[in-house]
């Protein structure tokens, strides 16, 4: 058996393998992820869709996988590799959101912030209460308020990783320190488009 | 990061692909987030929600997704009472849905860009502005409607 046989060989075991244990894995994790992909498809597969994935793509699979197999050793390697690393550092840690004296607004009672804050809808969905679905993360935040705290309504905008946010709601201000907050609205805050003019001033900057 | 799928808006009797997920923003403003489970490169979140708009408000009509353990994920999960419809109300901000063929494809998040977006700006729920936005004009072969190009499915054992 020459050389090329054996590399050929093994890498049609390897592919042949893989393609396998993927199926094996996809049919496992079958039901939900299924369902999600399923439930976001647009259109129905042509019957020639259907018969490129379950015949002509495999067959193509093999006899590439023969042919470039280390490359599908170092891929598979690679992928437990990754896995192992991002447990191993974790991902790196956003930026916190800070309030300041400045962002608030008005000072205001328990009584006035539920009566302005009680969410209505004409078909039902949301319970008549103090800012609806959020009732329950609402109730937290009053327990968790002293009876000398002070609640004020905020707007504030920052920047974290997406981009500049506006975030609004009502805080907690306890002997003038601003404690915890409870926020009603958080909205991207749209950048200005960048110009041509605007573009070739940064270039003229960093050629000069 | 992956290209991601998704979330599907009934809007004006047509159903689109709606590149914002409002439901993120109720999870962060204090609304309890059972565990989803990321199966996915294409779908960080778990979850895709499938939303309407009647009479200019934004509904949440249904969740499809799997919790921690392979539990199925309904509306029911994460709005108990509420197994139908979900009014938006926690939702401020512009929802995008992108039309037309697609101008550049990005791996990322929701970074490709189609030949409009269908822009609309939401208050506390309600519809208050749609725009449409021209982002210029694709390849008569480019591929038409939002699409993820590819992902990888973890399996079991290399989540353990």
């Amino acid at each position: 058996m020459s050389y090329v046989h054996l590399y050929l060989g093994l890498g049609l075991l390897l592919s042949v393998w893989m393609f396998f244990e993927n199926k094996w894995h996809e049919k496992k994790n079958d039901d939900a992820l299924k369902n999600i992909l399923r439930s976001t498809a647009v259109h129905k597969p042509h019957y020639f869709e259907g018969v490129m994935s379950e015949f002509i793509a495999p067959i193509l699979f093999f006899a590439i996988g023969a042919l470039v197999w280390p490359g599908l050793l170092f891929l598979k390697l690679k992928e437990h590799g990754d896995l192992f690393q991002r447990e191993k550092t974790g991902w790196p840690e956003e930026p916190i959101f800070e309030m300041h004296r400045r962002n608030l607004i008005e000072k205001l009672t328990v009584q006035e912030i539920e009566e302005r804050e009680i969410v209505r809808d004409p078909l039902g969905a949301v319970p008549v209460l103090p800012f609806g679905h959020l009732n329950k993360g609402w109730r937290k935040f009053l327990d968790s308020t002293g009876t000398n705290f002070e609640l004020w309504s905020f707007s504030a905008e920052w920047a974290p990783w997406g981009g500049p946010e506006l975030r609004k709601g009502y805080v907690q201000v306890h002997q003038g320190e601003i404690g915890s907050y409870f926020m009603t609205v958080c909205r991207e805050i749209e950048k200005a488009p960048e110009t041509k003019s605007l573009r070739k001033k940064w270039m003229r900057r960093l050629t000069a | 990061m992956t290209a991601q799928i998704p979330e599907r808006l009934r809007y004006q009797g047509e159903e689109y692909a709606m590149c914002t997920n409002p439901l993120s923003d109720y999870f962060l403003m204090g609304g309890e987030s059972p565990n989803f489970e990321m199966n996915c490169t294409a779908l960080w979140r778990g979850y895709v929600g499938s939303w309407e708009i009647v009479a200019d408000r934004l509904y949440l009509i249904g969740l499809n997704g799997s919790l921690e353990g392979g539990r199925k994920a309904s509306l029911e999960t994460v709005f108990p009472g509420f197994s139908r419809r979900v009014f938006a109300h926690w939702f401020s901000g512009k929802i995008r849905l992108p039309q037309g063929r697609q101008l550049e494809y990005v791996h990322m998040g929701y970074g490709s860009t189609y030949e409009r977006d269908l822009l609309l700006t939401i208050e506390r729920g309600v519809v208050t502005q749609q725009t449409i936005k021209q982002n210029g004009t694709a390849d008569l072969d480019a591929p038409d409607g939002y699409g993820v190009a590819a992902m990888t499915i973890f399996s079991e054992k290399s989540k353990e």
